[in-house]
């Protein structure tokens, strides 16, 4: 017997706690953005992110990417403290009790309505040990000249360093399609660090997403 | 509601709306007050409509567990919720911000039948409780979370192609 009274009493029910039109607030009298939380909110203009690539290059030449990197692993860390404590608070459970369904929904819906593009996850290959994580329309991507090599060094810093704390295992992101190459989507593979960086040199010879994953997984095979 | 008066208002900022503006908004004032009063009777009839519908429910047999029954239809009093909130506001987008979400964490094939029992049962207990103009004004949001949680179950239309 279901008794509705009792599903209705609830204190709330718990839906798209990232939905755009109440997550992102602000109050233009005092110059302020904020999420629902109250956390203060900032907005990145294209120019400024363009304008911050070239610049980097400009002052640490070969290095900007490894800064990037490193930026995005700092961001990273910081964005899974926010995103942990937030979900955890409004579905009154911690990420670890979470159906599997419940996190990657609402960290898709988070990286949407962050104006980061459409994050999608490829578990297909998790047996081998790596995660392929798909993003159309990256922020990161657009304010990118086009390139002849993905660039998105922030995203792959940011997304290692997200699952690294969620797994609680240090991991890798290596980027293997670019938006700023004309790619459909930006590719990542995430996995151990000593797995992904063999790959790093397929990379430099331009091969493809496909032949890089499938590599990685037969050296996988191979191994044990 | 934001966009129905956003336009009259910013024009009234520099000249005095006309008579078919006035018009416009004595209509859209109107339109406002029958979604007021139909979102009350969505509030206060909130319980009589599931409960009906829990009881459909349990009249059916499922191979879904207990705890997914009380989850969709969690969720389904969820959507209704807000589906009145953006048919009062007049916002779609309210709804297919929550439907998105919703999709994923109850749409896939293992809550199908669930989601489809469910539809029809809310339809029916809509029916018996709002003015046929009321239904009239909930309808596209029905519909709108019945494109995104009601899919057909792909087995029959394998079994039929068979």
């Amino acid at each position: 017997m279901i008794t509705v009274e009792e599903l209705i009493s609830q204190k709330h029910i718990p839906g798209n706690f990232f939905a755009p039109d109440v997550y992102v607030q602000g109050d233009t009298e005092l110059g302020l953005i904020e999420n629902r939380e109250g956390s203060r909110l900032i907005a990145m203009p294209e120019t400024l992110l363009r304008a911050l690539y070239t610049g980097l290059e400009h002052e640490v030449g070969p290095s900007a990417d490894l800064v990037l990197q490193q930026c995005g692993r700092w961001w990273g860390k910081n964005f899974y403290r926010r995103f942990a404590s937030e979900v955890s608070d409004y579905y009154g459970k911690s990420l670890a009790e979470m159906e599997m369904v419940e996190f990657l929904q609402s960290l898709k819906e988070c990286w949407k309505t962050y104006g980061w593009g459409l994050i999608d996850f490829d578990f297909s290959h998790n047996q081998q040990g790596f995660l392929v994580i798909k993003i159309q329309h990256s922020a990161f991507a657009k304010a990118r000249s086009e390139g002849n090599r993905p660039s998105c060094f922030v995203e792959a810093g940011l997304l290692s360093a997200f699952f690294s704390q969620l797994t609680g295992r240090d991991l890798d992101c290596l980027q293997t399609t670019c938006e700023s190459m004309q790619a459909d989507c930006n590719r990542f593979i995430l996995g151990l660090p000593e797995r992904v960086q063999v790959a790093k040199p397929w990379l430099e010879e331009s091969q493809d997403h496909d032949t890089i994953l499938s590599r990685l997984c037969n050296s996988t095979a191979i191994e044990s | 509601m934001q966009s129905d008066f956003e336009d009259l208002l910013r024009a009234a900022e520099d000249h005095y709306l006309q008579n078919t503006d006035i018009n416009s908004f004595k209509q859209q004032v109107d339109a406002l007050q029958d979604r007021l009063a139909l979102y009350e009777v969505l509030r206060d009839q909130e319980l009589t409509i599931f409960q009906a519908v829990a009881d459909q429910l349990q009249k059916e047999t499922f191979s879904n567990p207990q705890a997914d029954l009380d989850k969709v239809l969690t969720h389904w009093i969820s959507m209704l919720r807000y589906s009145a909130m953006a048919m009062l506001r007049n916002q779609p987008e309210i709804l297919e911000h929550q439907l998105g979400w919703l999709a994923d964490v109850v749409g896939d094939d293992a809550f199908s039948a669930l989601n489809q029992k469910l539809s029809e049962q809310l339809h029916q207990a809509l029916d018996s409780v709002l003015t046929e103009d009321q239904m009239t004004l909930i309808q596209s949001f029905l519909q709108q979370a019945d494109t995104a949680l009601v899919r057909e179950d792909s087995s029959k239309e394998l079994a039929v192609l068979g």
